[in-house]
C-alpha cells in the first residue's frame, strides 16, 4: 500500500469494534496459549514495545511535532497528540510528582476495554498492558527511558482508568534498541 | 414485569435462566424447557412462510392459569422466553416488544466481550443487572 | 348391563332399549351403517327423558361406530365422544365409564393421527384422586406427544416425569423408575440442571428402594459433583441419602478398593509442602529467627532477595562461581515457587502438607480419621536400587509417620485448610498420592434446646454412624510450557513435583536466637545483643556465615579483639563499648592507637557481605550452643528497616546430595531520628609546629540534635570525637566554651573545632597497607572509647566500605591527554584529603519512669577540603518542579580541565605579624612593620609562585580597609617552592598615620613548575589580616 504524500490529518477510518474485537481476540489467545495471567502481561508489554518502536516514526511524520524541551511538554504530546490520532480519546494529565518527573494520565474511557468483562480467574490480568509497551517503546526511541503502568483500571472495579509515567533516564547510547 | 426469564441456546441448551422467587424455580425451569416445543413449531411455521426480518418477536406462546409466556427468537437461532404473571394485564405486547429487545441489545453485549466464548453459560454482571431490573421486586 | 345411575331405569322391554339392543346388534355384525342411525336415534329418546347415562353409552357407541364406518359420508363425531366423556364424569359421576370412554376415544383420535387431541383429551381426565389412572393417562400423554409429526420431545419427557411421579405415589416403584430413566434420556447433558438434578434425585432413590444400589450411587454422585441449585435442605437430604446408600452398597464388598468421594472439593493446585519443624514462638527474652513458615504469604520480591543471598555465599563458598548443579533451597512449596525439580526432604524432620478443601454445599461437610496417602519406595543404604514399592497408608509407622487428623469440619460453603503431617524415618522416595477420610455430615443443626449447633464445634456431637471411607487423589498440573517453537504450538506442561520429595540422609539443623534483639533504635545508636546458636540436630555443623545485605548493621567484632563479657546477663549495664580510663587532665589533646581494616573483616577483595560467625571451633556439635554477642548500629535512615540475615552452614560429613543449609531470619528495626553531623575541613592559617612541613588542617565539626520525641529523649551529650585516617589524625580539640557545646539539648547544635596534622612517618600508612590511624578526643569526664576497637572500628569500616561502594564521579581518563591528566590529578590532589572523623554520643531517655543511656556513633567521612560533609545525607527540599531539560548539552566529556577552586588552592598564603604596634609618630613619622608571609606548597610537585606587593584596586572591600600604607622592598617576588615546601618572605610594611590596617593586600599566583602553557592563578587570600597602629 503505497502512502500517500500528505499524510497530514488523514486518517482512515476502521470500525472500532473491529479494533475492539481484535485485540480482545488477542488477549484472550495469550491467556488461553499461556495459563499464567503475569506471562500474558509480559507478553502484552513485549508486543506493545514493538508497536511502539515502529508507531513513533510515523507519529511524528503525521504530527510536526518538534523535539521537546522538558518532560512537561512530552507529557502534553502524549495526550493531546498521539492518544487523539490513534485511540481518539484525550487523557487527562494530573499527579505530577514534586521532581517532575512522574505523572498520571487519566482515561476515562478506553476504547479497548469495551464490552470486556474480566473474568474472576483472570484477577490479575492486566488487559490494556499493550498501551503501556507502546508508551515505553515509542519514547525509548526518542532517547527517553520511561516506565509505565496502569494504577487503576475499570475492568478491576476502579471509576478510571489511571495509567503512571515515569522517567527514569534519557539514553545516551548509540546502541540500536534492542527488539525483544 | 417478568418472573422468568431464559436464554436458550441453538441447541436448545440454557444459556441463562433466572426466576423470581426463587423457590418455584423448577417449576419455571420445567415451564420454559416444555414451551420450546411451542417455539420450534413457531419457528417452523415462520420458516415457510416469507420470514420478514422484522419479525423475530414470536408472541404469546401459551398461557397457563397464572402465568403467560413469550418468546422472541434472533437469526442466529437464539431464543429468549419470558414467562409473566398472567395477573399483570397492563402489560400490553408493545411493552413485551421492548423488553425482548433490551434483552437482545445486552445479549449481543455480552457476545462482544471477549472472554466469553459462545456457547458459554452467561456469567455477565452487567446482563445480571438488566434482567434484575426487567424483574418483579418482590420483597 | 346398564345401569340407571341418575335413577332411572328402563325396564328390558322398553322401545328405547329394544333400539339400543339392535344398534348394539348392527354393530356386532358391523353393519355400521345402520348401527349408527339406530344409536343416533335412542341417544335422542334418552336425552329426551334426561337418561344421562344411557344417553352417554348411545352417543359414545354411536361415536365409535361412525369411525368404524368404512368410506363415511360423515365426519367423526368427536363431539360425541366428549359430550358422553363429559356426561360420565360430570353428571353420572362414573369414573370408570369415563375413563373407558377416553381410552377409546384416545385410540380413535390416534388412528387418525390427531394426536395433540388425543393427549389434551387424556391430560383433561387426570384428576388428584385416582394416582394409577393418573400416571396411565399422563404416560399415555406423553407417547402421544411423541408420536406427533413434529414430535413434541419436551412435552413428553415432561409428562413422563408427572407420571412418573404419580406412579410412585400409588407405589408402582417400578414403572415409575422407568418413567422417570425414559425422561432422563431427554435431559441428560442439555444443560438444564435442575431439572435434572431432581431427576437423578429420584432415580437415586427409586433405584435404592428398588435395590438397584449402583444406579443408585451414580445418580446421587452426579448431583454432588455438579454445582447445584437445591436449598439446604435438599443438599442435606441428598447428602444424607448418598451416604446412607453408599454405606450400603460398600458393607456388600468390603474388600474392593477404597472409592474415590467426590466431596469435598480440593483446589490442588493451592496445595502446599514445608519442609522442617514448625517454628516455636518467641520464648521471653530469646526470640528466635523468623525463617519460613506456613503462615507467611508469598513475596516475590522478598524471595529473589534471598535467592540473591544465597546465590552470593554459594559463589564465595565455591571460589567465586555458582555450581551448575545450584537449586536455591526452598522450605516451603507452593504454587509460585519452581516445582520442576524433586525436592530435597531430610529424613527425622517433618514434612507438612496443607491440602485447600473447598465445600460447595449449603451444608457442612464433617471428615474424619483424615490423613494422607503416600507411596514410598525405600532406598538401602549401600546405594542399591531396591525396586520395592510399597504403598502404605498408616500401617507402616517405622518407615514413615503419619498424621491423622480426628475431625476436620468444613462449613457450607466455605474454603478452609487441613495441614498434615509425615515423618520420613528412612531414606528414599516418597510420593504423596492423595488423602483418605471418612466423609460424613453433622446430624442435624439444631439440638434440643433448638439452639443451632455452632460452627466449628468439636464435640463428639457428630454422629459418625453415617460416613463413608474414601479418598481423593492429589494431581498437580504443571505450569504450562512455551518455551520451544514446539510447546508453543502444542498445549504441553511442565512436570510440578511438589508431593515427590527425595528423602535424603541426615544433615545438620541450626536454631538460632536472638537475646535482647531490640525493635527500636535511634540514627546511629549501638546496641548489644547476643546470639546464640544451637546445634539441635545429631550431626555436627561447620562453615557457619552470615549474608546479608545490610552488613553494616551489624558485627561480631573484628579479629584481635577481645570480647566484652560475653553473656547477656553481665553485660546489663555496661557499656557496649570497649573502654578505657584515662587521666582527665589531658581532655584535649588526642590519644592514638592504630588497627588495620584487614582485622575486621574489611579488606581489599574481600565480599562485606557474607561475614563467617567467629565460632570458639569452627565445628558446632550436636546438641551444643554457642553465645555470640553481636552489636547492632542502628541505620542512619530514619524509618522502619528489613533486615535480612540468611545463615548458611553445611555438614561436617559431605553428602552428596545436599550441600549445604540455610536459616533466614528478618529483623525489623524502626529508626527515628537523633543526631545529624556535618564536617569541614580547610587548611590552617596558623604557625606550623615543630615539624615544619606543611599540612596543618582545621575540622570543623557541627553536630544538631534533629530528634523529635520530645517526651523520649532528654539530652545527647558528645563523650569523644575520633578521627580514623591513613595519613592524618586529629591533634586537638579547639574550643572555647568546654563542655557547654557537649551537651545538646533538642535541636540545639553544637560547634566543634579541631586540629588535625599529618601522621608521623611511622604512623602514617603506606599505599599497600591498611593501616589506620585513630586518634580520640574525649568530652567532659568520659572513660575513652578505644575506637580502634570492636565495635566502634567495626561499624566504621564498614560504614567506610558501603561509602566507597557508592558509585563516585571520577572523570574519564582519555589516553591522548596523559601528561595533562596527570597535571590535574596533582592540581586536584591539592584540595583533596582523606579523613574520617566518627562522633561517639550518649542519650538520656526516660522511658517508663527509668532513665536509660543508649549510645551510639555517626561517621563523616571528608574527602575534599572546603567541602561540606554528612553524616548522612539530608534529602533536599524540592525547588519549584524541576523540568528536566532534554537538550543536549554541548560538551558530553566531563571537563577535564581543573577547576579554578582547585588552581587557587596550590599555594596556601598566610600572613604572621604583631596584632598592634605601638609607634611614637611624634617622634619619627615612619613606622616600621616587620610582617612575615608565609607560602606553603600544598601540592606535591613544584610550583612557581608569583608575590605581587602593589596594591591594585581590584576588589571592592579592599579599597575600604587599606587605608595607605606600602610594601617596602621588592614589590614582586618570583619563587620555585618544591613539594610540601613552607617558604617565608620577610616583609617591611610601613605606615604613616594611626590607624586600622588591612595588610592582606599581597597578591599570590601560582602555576606547575613544568606546564609552560598554564597562567598563574591568583591564590585564595585569607580574610583582612587588621593590624593596629598606634601611637605612643
Amino acid at each position: 500500500m503505497s502512502r500517500q504524500s500528505n499524510r497530514g490529518t488523514e486518517s482512515k477510518k476502521m470500525s472500532s469494534e473491529l479494533f475492539t474485537l481484535t485485540y480482545g481476540a488477542l488477549v484472550t489467545q495469550l491467556c488461553k496459549d499461556y495459563e499464567n495471567d503475569e506471562d500474558v502481561n509480559k507478553q502484552l508489554d513485549k508486543m506493545g514495545y514493538n508497536i511502539g518502536v515502529r508507531l513513533i516514526e510515523d507519529f511524528l511524520a503525521r504530527s510536526n511535532v518538534g523535539r521537546c524541551h522538558d518532560f512537561r511538554e512530552t507529557a502534553d504530546v502524549i495526550a493531546k497528540v498521539a492518544f487523539k490520532m490513534y485511540l481518539g480519546i484525550t487523557p487527562s494529565i494530573t499527579n505530577w510528582s514534586p521532581a517532575g518527573d512522574e505523572f498520571s494520565l487519566i482515561l476515562e474511557n478506553n476504547p479497548l476495554v469495551d464490552f470486556v468483562e474480566l473474568p474472576d480467574n483472570h484477577s490479575s490480568l492486566i488487559y490494556s498492558n499493550l498501551l503501556c509497551g507502546v508508551l515505553r517503546g515509542a519514547l525509548e526511541m526518542v532517547q527517553m527511558a520511561v516506565e509505565a503502568k496502569f494504577v487503576q483500571d475499570t475492568l478491576k472495579g476502579d471509576s478510571v482508568t489511571e495509567i503512571r509515567m515515569r522517567f527514569i533516564r534519557r539514553i545516551e547510547d548509540n546502541l540500536p534498541a534492542g527488539e525483544e | 414485569m417478568a418472573v422468568c426469564v431464559a436464554v436458550i441456546a441453538k441447541e436448545n441448551y440454557p444459556l441463562y435462566i433466572r426466576s423470581v422467587p426463587t423457590e418455584n424455580e423448577l417449576k419455571f425451569h420445567y415451564m420454559v424447557h416444555t414451551s420450546l416445543d411451542v417455539v420450534d413449531e413457531k419457528i417452523s411455521a415462520l420458516g415457510k412462510a416469507l420470514v420478514d426480518q422484522r419479525e423475530l418477536y414470536l408472541g404469546l406462546l401459551y398461557p397457563t392459569e397464572d402465568h403467560k409466556v413469550y418468546g422472541y427468537v434472533t437469526n442466529s437461532k437464539v431464543k429468549f422466553v419470558m414467562v409473566v404473571d398472567a395477573s399483570n394485564t397492563a402489560l400490553r405486547d408493545n411493552e413485551i416488544r421492548s423488553m425482548f429487545r433490551k434483552l437482545h441489545n445486552s445479549y449481543t453485549d455480552v457476545m462482544c466481550n471477549p472472554f466469553y466464548n459462545p456457547g458459554d453459560r452467561i456469567q455477565s454482571r452487567a446482563f445480571d443487572s438488566m434482567v434484575t431490573s426487567m424483574m418483579i421486586q418482590v420483597c | 348391563e346398564l345401569k340407571n345411575t341418575s335413577g332411572l331405569l328402563y325396564p328390558p322391554e322398553a322401545p328405547e332399549l329394544q333400539i339400543r339392543k339392535m344398534a348394539d346388534l348392527c354393530f356386532l355384525v358391523q353393519h355400521y351403517d345402520l348401527a349408527y342411525s339406530c344409536y343416533h336415534t335412542a341417544k335422542k329418546d334418552f336425552l329426551n327423558e334426561q337418561a344421562m347415562l344411557y344417553a352417554a353409552g348411545a352417543l359414545e357407541m354411536a361415536a365409535v361406530s361412525a369411525f368404524l364406518q368404512p368410506g363415511a359420508p360423515r365426519p367423526y363425531p368427536a363431539h360425541y365422544m366428549d359430550t358422553a366423556i363429559q356426561t360420565y364424569r360430570d353428571i353420572c359421576k362414573n369414573m370408570v365409564l369415563a375413563e373407558r370412554c377416553v381410552l377409546l376415544s384416545a385410540e380413535i383420535l390416534k388412528s387418525q393421527s390427531k394426536y395433540s387431541e388425543a393427549a389434551a383429551l387424556l391430560i383433561r381426565l387426570t384428576s388428584e384422586d385416582s394416582d394409577l389412572r393418573s400416571a396411565l393417562l399422563l404416560e399415555q400423554a406423553a407417547h402421544c406427544f411423541i408420536n406427533m409429526k413434529s414430535p413434541m420431545v419436551r412435552k413428553y419427557a415432561f409428562h413422563m416425569i408427572l407420571a412418573g411421579h404419580r406412579f410412585s405415589k400409588a407405589g408402582q416403584k417400578k414403572h415409575a423408575l422407568r418413567c422417570y430413566c425414559q425422561a432422563m434420556q431427554v435431559y441428560k447433558g442439555k444443560g438444564w440442571s435442575l431439572a435434572e438434578d431432581h431427576i437423578n434425585f429420584t432415580i437415586g432413590r427409586q433405584s435404592y428402594t428398588l435395590r438397584q444400589l449402583d444406579n443408585a450411587v451414580s445418580a446421587f454422585r452426579h448431583i454432588l459433583i455438579n454445582e447445584s441449585k437445591q436449598s439446604a435442605a435438599q443438599q442435606g437430604a441428598f447428602l444424607r441419602e448418598y451416604l446412607y446408600v453408599y454405606k450400603n452398597v460398600s458393607q456388600l464388598s468390603p474388600d474392593g478398593p477404597l472409592p474415590q468421594l467426590p466431596l469435598p472439593y480440593i483446589n490442588s493446585s493451592a496445595t502446599r509442602v514445608f519442609f522442617g519443624h514448625d517454628r516455636r514462638p518467641a520464648d521471653g527474652e530469646k526470640q528466635a529467627a523468623t525463617h519460613v513458615s506456613l503462615d507467611q504469604e508469598y513475596d516475590s520480591e522478598s524471595s529473589q532477595q534471598w535467592r540473591e543471598l544465597e546465590e552470593q555465599v554459594v559463589a564465595l563458598v565455591n571460589k567465586g562461581t555458582i555450581p551448575s548443579s545450584f537449586q536455591p533451597t526452598q522450605y516451603c512449596l507452593n504454587s509460585y515457587s519452581d516445582n520442576s525439580r524433586f525436592p530435597l526432604a531430610v529424613v527425622e524432620e517433618p514434612i507438612t502438607v496443607e491440602v485447600a478443601f473447598r465445600n460447595p454445599l449449603k451444608v457442612p461437610i464433617l471428615l474424619t480419621d483424615l490423613s494422607l496417602l503416600w507411596k514410598f519406595q525405600p532406598k538401602d543404604f549401600s546405594a542399591k536400587d531396591d525396586e520395592e514399592v510399597k504403598e502404605l497408608v498408616t500401617s507402616e509407622p517405622e518407615m514413615i509417620g503419619t498424621e491423622v487428623i480426628s475431625e476436620f469440619l468444613v462449613n457450607s460453603e466455605e474454603s478452609k485448610v487441613a495441614r498434615l503431617k509425615l515423618f520420613p524415618h528412612h531414606i528414599g522416595e516418597l510420593h504423596v498420592l492423595g488423602i483418605v477420610y471418612n466423609l460424613g455430615t453433622i446430624q442435624g443443626s439444631v439440638t434440643v434446646d433448638g439452639i443451632g449447633a455452632l460452627p466449628g464445634c468439636h464435640t463428639g456431637k457428630h454422629s459418625l454412624s453415617m460416613s463413608v471411607r474414601g479418598r481423593q487423589d492429589l494431581e498437580i498440573q504443571g505450569p504450562r510450557l512455551n518455551n520451544t517453537k514446539e510447546e508453543k504450538t502444542s498445549i504441553k506442561y511442565g512436570p510440578d513435583r511438589r508431593l515427590d520429595p527425595i528423602i535424603t540422609e541426615e544433615m545438620p539443623l541450626l536454631e538460632v536466637f536472638f537475646i535482647h534483639f531490640p525493635t527500636g533504635l535511634l540514627c546511629g545508636e549501638i546496641r548489644k545483643a547476643y546470639v546464640e546458636f544451637v546445634n539441635v540436630s545429631k550431626c555436627p555443623l561447620t562453615g557457619l556465615k552470615v549474608v546479608s545485605k545490610r552488613p553494616e548493621f551489624f558485627t561480631f567484632g573484628g579479629n584481635t579483639a577481645v570480647l566484652t563479657p560475653l553473656s547477656p546477663s553481665a553485660s546489663e549495664n555496661c557499656s557496649a563499648y570497649k573502654t578505657v580510663v584515662t587521666d582527665s587532665t589531658s581532655v584535649c589533646t588526642a590519644l592514638v592507637s592504630a588497627a588495620s581494616s584487614v582485622d575486621f573483616g574489611i579488606g581489599i577483595g574481600s565480599q562485606p557481605e557474607v561475614i563467617p560467625v567467629p565460632l570458639p571451633d569452627t565445628v558446632l556439635l550436636p546438641g551444643a550452643s554457642v553465645q555470640l554477642p553481636m552489636w547492632l548500629r542502628g541505620p542512619d535512615e530514619e524509618g522502619v528497616h528489613e533486615i535480612n540475615f540468611l545463615f548458611y552452614y553445611e555438614s561436617v560429613k559431605r553428602q552428596p546430595r545436599i550441600r549445604h543449609r540455610i536459616l533466614r531470619h528478618t529483623a525489623v528495626i524502626c529508626t527515628s531520628r537523633s543526631l545529624n553531623v556535618q564536617a569541614t575541613v580547610c587548611r590552617s592559617n596558623s604557625l606550623e609546629d615543630e615539624e615544619g612541613r606543611g599540612g596543618n588542617m582545621l575540622v570543623f565539626v557541627d553536630v544538631e540534635n534533629i530528634n523529635t520525641s520530645e517526651a523520649g529523649v532528654k539530652e545527647f551529650h558528645i563523650v569523644q570525637v575520633s578521627s580514623s585516617s591513613k595519613h592524618w589524625k586529629l591533634q586537638r580539640s579547639v574550643n572555647l566554651s568546654e563542655n557547654k557545646d557537649a551537651k545538646l539539648a533538642s535541636r540545639e547544635k553544637g560547634k566543634f573545632c579541631f586540629k588535625a596534622v599529618r601522621c608521623k612517618e611511622k604512623e602514617a600508612a603506606t599505599q599497600s597497607s591498611e593501616k589506620y590511624t585513630f586518634a580520640d578526643i574525649i568530652f567532659g569526664n568520659e572513660q575513652q572509647i578505644v575506637s580502634s576497637a570492636s565495635p566502634c572500628a567495626d561499624f566504621f569500616y564498614r560504614s567506610l566500605s558501603s561509602e566507597l561502594r557508592k558509585p563516585q564521579a571520577q572523570p574519564s581518563v582519555h589516553a591522548e591527554k596523559q601528561p595533562l591528566e596527570d597535571a590535574v590529578r596533582l592540581i586536584q590532589k591539592c584540595s583533596e584529603v582523606d579523613l574520617n572523623i566518627v562522633v561517639l554520643w550518649k542519650a538520656y531517655v526516660v522511658e517508663d519512669s527509668k532513665q536509660l543511656i543508649l549510645e551510639g556513633q555517626h561517621h563523616v567521612i571528608l574527602r575534599t577540603i572546603g567541602k561540606e560533609a554528612f553524616s548522612y545525607p539530608q534529602k533536599q527540599e524540592p525547588p519549584e518542579m524541576e523540568l528536566l531539560k532534554f537538550v543536549r548539552p554541548e560538551n558530553t566529556t566531563v571537563s577535564s580541565r581543573p577547576s579554578v577552586e582547585q588552581l587557587s588552592s596550590l599555594i596556601k598564603t598566610s600572613l604572621h605579624y604583631p596584632e598592634s604596634f605601638n609607634h611614637p609618630f611624634h617622634l619619627k613619622s615612619l613606622c616600621l612593620v616587620p610582617v612575615t608571609l608565609l607560602l606553603s606548597n600544598c601540592s606535591k610537585t613544584d610550583v612557581d609562585v608569583i608575590v605581587d606587593l602593589r596594591h591594585k584596586t581590584t576588589s571592592p572591600e579592599a579599597l575600604e580597609i587599606h587605608g595607605s600604607f606600602t610594601w617596602l622592598g621588592q614589590t614582586q617576588y618570583k619563587l620555585q617552592l618544591k613539594s610540601q615546601e613552607i617558604h617565608s618572605l620577610q616583609l617591611k610594611a610601613c605606615f604613616v598615620h594611626t590607624g586600622v590596617y588591612n595588610l592582606g593586600t599581597p597578591r599570590v599566583f601560582a602555576k606547575l613548575s613544568d606546564q609552560v602553557t598554564v597562567f598563574e592563578t591568583s591564590q585564595q587570600n585569607s580574610m583582612p589580616a587588621l593590624i593596629i597602629i598606634n601611637s605612643v
